[in-house]
């Protein structure tokens, strides 16, 4: 392969995915456009935002800018382009004329108006994310649009988790329960991303879809059906997230309109920390968790979620995960990462059920076949046990991650999701 | 995997911590450089010399640390401590402390004080001057809405990351409200935020391994750009050099230097034999410290030894490039 003389903008970016097969030059020095304007300056054309209206970063949500959405739609579709591994995420629909470099600025604008009123084009970004930029690190925060509060909270870093391994370790604790905990951790996080993937911003119209997968587990947060107020989730009473919850759905920023609920909707969802691996369905999106950014923020921070304000009620929380100090974290340094499986114990994730919220917990009987796009290895697990009796109670019960009824349950359990 | 790694990668330091590193920082004064570490050291080299000069045991392990000038500096320690050091005497204190592992410490020359960040979403900004033990040297408690991740500072700002993408910037001179309250414009956690040298905004990387360059200015001509590629796998740990171009090093073993105005690489290091942990330029320059340190990704396996690198830098590697320049091999 000969390769052209031109260089090659992928790999001046940063990665090319063809390789030494690329028709393009590799080169170190990339060939300079225009006059460096200094770091950080703002004056070279490329960074304006040329027609967009600037937004604060702190733009709150529920900025009501319908022709943004248009934008938005429009970019996304514009960014579904596989064969660019990561580079074109960004791309502003509104290219400047500089090639490379303003194709790379972010469409801040067009963050900036994001308003997740459309919950396909959410879905969309979503799934795109998590398809071809799944983060390595699963114990991650996530939001789905930049400058927006998180979709998924209570993310753990790196070195929490080896922090409480070595935590742990010193406590004497063995190092297998160690990697079990993380192990759960890590998984529950993943079948949490799956949800999100699954049913994200489903928003209304169906009410609780199949997301029931949830396989939560036991904690049961008690279903509430009916109300959305954030259930009562017992078990994040140890978190003391349920009271959390309440404020989550208020933000008027986030879902615009779509009730708070979301989240918390599901009360069932906290268990899915360790199990997760049922795939955990939760569809969150179902229910008003659109939009969502419902930022969940379970970790550690506090029991209750609710960042900033914004989040609603996040609780999620998976209080377990990171109960850094408190629980001892992954033992030993090698656990450290490896996510190995956090304490089972300590991992309901309750932090799922945010998004969930949305569709009622309700361990859709029929588990759509977890669309899987990442399906965490655990997820598999889905049991499906569930005995499904014409008794409301099996709703109401603590659902053990990989649990999954095979019927939906009835409306009346179901939460009364509006968005 | 095992064997040295390629020449190109600069002399090893002799002596390393025997755990992971956490990080580790160059005086702004000399070639002395900071370590601190998972095996509760924090370790003071002078790299030129390749000489280990002294060495302080925390009680659990340390998470950052920093100079306050070339004879004395601070540590951040899991456990929750943050503590002083003096290095000709080798005297310790302890300066303060937190509810939760410390997770960074800066020193702030404007404003005189030490600025720590820790899991217990409270920033601490503390005064080394208190000669009196802790209780005297606490300026002020600063909560956060989460736990804190990073936090860098220039001239009078400071920028805090913490857990659920928050990024908050303070002036130092008015600690009682962050100046700014923001979300990442990045879509996963956090890893790591440096503010510019030249004081116009920082650069904050997430765990996918991207970079995005931020500013202070909320006006519109200074919006954030974002970098549209990946930069590293898994962990991205930027650093500012002098010409304002920045380098990221990740869980790949490699050191890349972009330019951050034309989002470019400029340069690529050779591999190193683990996972990157951290980065740090010489105040002049021209000597780069390369943490290489397994970092667990993937589980406990057989993997190198925690080592720390250096390498002569030459300009043409950090600066950015104002002309088109052919067919420049990679190191």
């Amino acid at each position: 392969m000969i390769p052209r003389r031109e260089p090659c903008r992928n790999f001046q970016r940063g990665s090319c995915q063809y390789g030494d097969r690329c028709k393009f030059l590799h080169l170190t020095q990339p060939q300079t456009r225009s006059n460096p304007f200094g770091f950080g300056s703002q004056s070279s054309s490329q960074f304006s935002r040329a027609s967009q209206q600037p937004k604060p970063n702190t733009f709150g949500f529920g900025v009501q800018d319908t022709t943004q959405l248009s934008g938005v739609n429009n970019f996304v579709a514009r960014n579904q382009n596989p064969s660019k591994l990561f580079e074109n995420k960004w791309i502003r629909p509104t290219a400047t004329t500089n090639s490379t470099s303003s194709q790379e600025t972010d469409t801040q604008k067009q963050a900036a108006v994001h308003e997740c009123t459309d919950p396909e084009s959410c879905k969309r970004q979503i799934i795109e994310d998590l398809k071809n930029e799944a983060p390595l690190w699963k114990l991650t925060c996530y939001g789905h649009w930049k400058y927006l509060p998180c979709d998924i909270v209570g993310d753990i870093s790196y070195e929490e988790l080896r922090a409480n391994a070595y935590e742990d370790a010193k406590r004497g604790l063995p190092l297998q329960s160690i990697v079990e905990r993380e192990r759960n951790l890590w998984n529950s996080k993943v079948a949490e991303f799956d949800n999100l993937l699954r049913s994200p911003y489903v928003i209304r119209s169906s009410g609780p879809t199949a997301v029931n997968q949830f396989s939560i587990s036991s904690n049961t947060l008690t279903v509430s059906p009916l109300s959305n107020k954030p259930p009562t989730f017992s078990s994040f009473s140890q978190l003391g997230t349920s009271a959390s919850v309440a404020p989550f759905m208020s933000s008027g920023s986030l879902i615009s309109g779509t009730p708070s609920n979301t989240v918390f909707t599901q009360p069932s969802f906290p268990k899915i920390a360790s199990q997760i691996s049922g795939g955990s369905e939760m569809k969150f999106g179902a229910s008003g968790t659109v939009g969502g950014q419902l930022p969940m923020q379970q970790f550690g921070s506090s029991p209750g979620p609710s960042n900033s304000g914004r989040t609603n009620g996040t609780f999620v929380g998976e209080p377990r995960l990171q109960q850094f100090g408190s629980s001892p974290g992954p033992s030993k340094s090698n656990i450290t990462n490896g996510f190995m499986a956090m304490g089972t114990e300590q991992a309901p994730l309750r932090s799922i059920p945010q998004f969930f919220s949305s569709s009622s917990n309700q361990s859709s009987g029929s588990l759509d076949g977890p669309k899987a796009v990442q399906s965490a290895p655990n997820q598999a697990a889905a049991g499906d046990k569930q005995d499904i009796g014409a008794d409301d109670t099996i709703w109401l019960k603590e659902w053990d991650i990989g649990e999954i009824p095979e019927e939906e349950p009835p409306e009346r359990v179901c939460l009364n999701i509006n968005y | 995997m095992s064997g040295a790694p390629p020449s190109g990668s600069g002399r090893e330091l002799a002596n390393p911590p025997t755990d992971g590193i956490s990080n580790l920082r160059f005086s702004n004064h000399s070639d002395h450089l900071l370590v601190s570490s998972w095996d509760k050291s924090v370790r003071l080299y002078d790299a030129s010399a390749n000489v280990l000069k002294g060495e302080f045991m925390h009680g659990g392990p340390v998470l950052d640390c920093c100079f306050h000038d070339d004879s004395s500096g601070f540590s951040a320690s899991a456990d929750f401590t943050v503590r002083r050091y003096v290095f000709s005497s080798g005297k310790e204190d302890i300066l303060g402390r937190h509810v939760a592992p410390v997770r960074c410490v800066e020193y702030s020359y404007a404003a005189g004080q030490v600025v720590t960040g820790s899991w217990d979403k409270t920033l601490k900004c503390w005064d080394p001057g208190g000669a009196n033990g802790p209780e005297h040297t606490l300026v002020g408690t600063y909560p956060q809405p989460e736990r804190v991740y990073s936090l860098s500072l220039v001239g009078h700002r400071l920028v805090v990351a913490t857990a659920g993408r928050h990024v908050n910037v303070y002036d130092l001179r008015n600690m009682s409200q962050p100046e700014q309250r923001r979300e990442s414009s990045l879509k996963c956690q956090t890893k790591c935020v440096r503010c510019y040298p030249n004081g116009t905004g920082f650069a904050l990387s997430s765990v996918e391994g991207r970079v995005a360059m931020e500013f202070f200015d909320l006006s519109e001509a200074s919006q954030s750009k974002k970098y549209g590629y990946l930069l590293n796998l898994f962990q991205a740990v930027a650093v500012l050099t002098l010409y304002g171009t920045f380098a990221t090093g990740g869980c790949d073993g490699y050191v890349n230097v972009w330019d951050g105005n034309h989002k470019k690489r400029l340069y690529q290091y050779s591999k190193y034999p683990s996972s990157i942990a951290a980065l740090s330029f010489s105040k002049d320059g021209r000597l780069l410290a390369v943490a290489s340190s397994y970092t667990f990704e993937e589980g406990d396996i057989p993997h190198e030894q925690d080592a720390i690198y250096l390498r002569n830098i030459n300009e043409v590697e950090v600066r950015p490039k104002p002309k088109a320049i052919h067919a420049a091999a990679p190191l």
